[in-house]
């Protein structure tokens, strides 16, 4: 199974002094656990989307001020939750940040065919998918269904991949590292009123293009959608 | 500041960083080499004259002071690429030798368009505008906002960490995106204009220099996009709105109404500015946009007792049905009343006022103040003037809404 992992930073806490993500990484690529991943530019240069009665919202910073933010994703391979988790625990930000792990929905949007490779060179954004409590309830199969977006960026080869997230609090839990002990809080990240339903990560020529791709996308509607561009090597 | 300087500063400054930008894409490297080439046009120019074309002097002059930079710096990759491609455009002589300004693009466009991005914060576009554009410097910005000046400095830093990190372009939108783009530019502007023109907190009714700059900075943009009937109807809105500035208030700072204007004091240069920028708006023809009628109900307003108050409402209207805001229905309800008397506009704020319209604001009660002194039904005007006198903030104003207070509730307030 896969499952998706966002990487929550406090500021608030001392960066540990043994914060070395490469270890982490290694056991990742001999396990085969860890698929990829990337850190994201802080907050600070998010940009959320919201589209209401057809007209786009583009606003300044994150979909919530939060005071353990998203710094990262990592995309994992496990047999179970638990396994994941095992795994998350023993990432550096543990010890001064949290660790959400969320199972992707595989299959919620159908794969293709002749699927042509993303561009070479770009700017990439992780889009983080944050619908309204109540608007989503509006949503029907039809307005909801991000089939006809996926097919359209893939064909504008401005897709690096994607996923809903399954919210049951079997398929997530958080994980933080306090004074030696591992804690699991089980479920989504609990800090937010609205949680984050799916990410995509994109590439693309700039802001504007990002910008552009995240108002077509249905989650806009119902939801806000934060751009967040990831850290360029 | 000697005068060719200044003025130099006002007309050149924009257009060096604007290069700056384009070439280094790197916003505090601009500003600073900017800031540099300025410094050094001081003491030069004072000593050898202003040069032929100053701008094309200060633009070398940057340049060369940002591929000094960079070299000193040099140690990534994308900085030697862009000191290669400062140094294509490197003119092969000593700074005197400087490129004709017809070599140089434009560059303040794009420029415009990126500070006005909506991924950044409405103030920050503004303070950004002001910064990069105009070349205030951080002290005066943080000033105009009444914020600390090492506030306004952090703002303006993160403001150009997001345009370099989450990679705004530096470039005109084209197709669907320019008229919502456009609009954002024109809303910055005015905003930049209105806030020298009436601030929302203090006691100064003008701040001048913001909306000199704001008026400036429009024509820059008329003459840069030519083909906009609402850059032109931007244009004209402000001048003929800052043509009665020296009327608006007395020497001691006091508000006076458009009536009672001395209209020896309207600025005539200005009016007639804004009338050759209506009627070029009018030449290019389709549907009116808010900017263009806002001018318009100004243009008619400039013509003193002959204005048509008909001519305005029918404006109002227009607007009232493009822009759905409670201060364009107040706006025309006033309108209402100037052309179809005090009773016919009374009923059009009692219908704004029923909507719950304009809560905790003084510009509904001081309407209607006005309109009841006007139908001579001064009690109730008394209460309404009480009304509004509890809700304003601006000294001015204050001031004004106390003096009509006193005109129809003479004697001791209670």
């Amino acid at each position: 199974m896969q499952y998706l992992m966002l990487v929550r930073v406090d500021p608030d806490l001392p960066v540990a002094a043994d914060a070395d993500v490469e270890p982490w990484v290694e056991e990742g690529a001999r396990t085969g656990m860890r698929l990829d991943g990337n850190p994201a530019e802080d907050p600070s240069t998010a940009t959320t989307v919201r589209v209401r009665d057809g007209e786009t919202l583009v606003s300044d910073g994150p979909f919530a001020e939060v005071k353990e933010y998203v710094a990262g994703y990592d995309r994992l391979q496990a047999d179970s939750l638990e396994q994941a988790v095992a795994y998350a625990a023993k990432h550096p930000v543990a010890k001064f940040g949290a660790i959400e792990v969320r199972q992707v929905w595989e299959g919620f949007v159908d794969d293709a065919d002749d699927v042509p490779a993303p561009r070479e060179s770009g700017v990439d954004y992780l889009f983080l998918h944050v619908p309204d409590r109540e608007l989503i309830k509006t949503a029907t199969r039809e307005t909801g269904d991000p089939t006809e977006w996926v097919r359209r960026i893939e064909q504008r080869r401005a897709t690096l991949g994607g996923d809903r997230l399954r919210d049951e609090p079997d398929t997530s839990a958080t994980v933080r590292v306090r004074n030696g002990e591992t804690l699991i809080t089980r479920g989504p990240f609990a800090e937010t009123a609205e949680q984050i339903a799916g990410f995509d990560l994109v590439r693309v020529d700039d802001l504007d293009e990002a910008l552009e791709l995240a108002a077509t996308h249905p989650t806009s509607r119902i939801g806000a959608i934060e751009v967040r561009p990831l850290v360029m090597s | 500041m000697t005068e060719p300087l200044a003025a130099a500063f006002a007309d050149e400054w924009g257009r060096v960083v604007a290069t700056l930008v384009r070439v280094t894409g790197d916003w505090a490297l601009a500003e600073d080499a900017a800031a540099e080439a300025f410094a050094a046009a001081a003491v030069t120019w004072q000593r050898d004259g202003v040069p032929r074309s100053p701008g094309a002097w200060l633009t070398t002059v940057a340049r060369n002071r940002a591929l000094d930079r960079l070299r000193r710096a040099a140690t990534e990759r994308s900085a030697l690429e862009s000191i290669a491609a400062l140094q294509e455009t490197r003119g092969s002589g000593g700074e005197e030798d400087a490129v004709e300004p017809d070599d140089v693009p434009d560059d303040r466009l794009r420029l415009v368009f990126t500070c006005c991005h909506p991924a950044l914060p409405l103030e920050t576009r503004v303070a950004l505008t002001l910064r990069t554009l105009c070349g205030l410097t951080v002290d005066e910005i943080a000033a105009a906002f009444g914020v600390a000046e090492p506030a306004m400095a952090k703002r303006l830093v993160r403001a150009r960490q997001k345009i370099q990190r989450a990679h705004i372009p530096y470039r005109v939108p084209s197709g669907a995106a320019l008229p919502e783009r456009l609009a954002g530019v024109l809303a910055v502007l005015y905003l930049l204009f209105t806030e020298g023109y009436a601030p929302s907190g203090g006691d100064d009714v003008v701040r001048p220099s913001l909306s000199g700059e704001a008026i400036r900075l429009t024509r820059v943009l008329a003459t840069l996009m030519p083909g906009e009937p609402e850059v032109l109807g931007l244009l004209a809105l402000e001048v003929l709105q800052d043509s009665r500035r020296a009327a608006r208030t007395t020497a001691d700072g006091a508000l006076v109404p458009l009536e009672e204007q001395d209209r020896g004091r309207w600025d005539a240069d200005r009016i007639a500015e804004g009338r050759r920028a209506l009627e070029a708006a009018d030449r290019l023809g389709g549907p009116a946009g808010p900017y263009l009628l806002q001018a318009r109900i100004a243009a008619e307003h400039a013509r003193g007792d002959a204005a048509d108050k008909h001519a305005i409402l029918r404006s109002y209207d227009a607007l009232v049905s493009l822009t759905p805001s409670p201060y364009v229905a107040l706006a025309r309800a006033i309108a209402v009343g100037a052309a179809d008397g005090p009773d016919a506009g009374l009923g059009a704020l009692a219908r704004l006022r029923a909507t719950g319209a304009l809560p905790g604001n003084h510009y509904l009660p001081a309407a209607e103040a006005d309109l009841l002194r006007r139908a001579g039904r001064h009690g109730e005007a008394a209460a309404a003037y009480r009304s509004a006198l509890d809700l304003v903030r601006n000294g001015a104003e204050r001031d004004f809404l106390e003096r009509r207070l006193a005109e129809v509730a003479p004697g001791p307030r209670p």
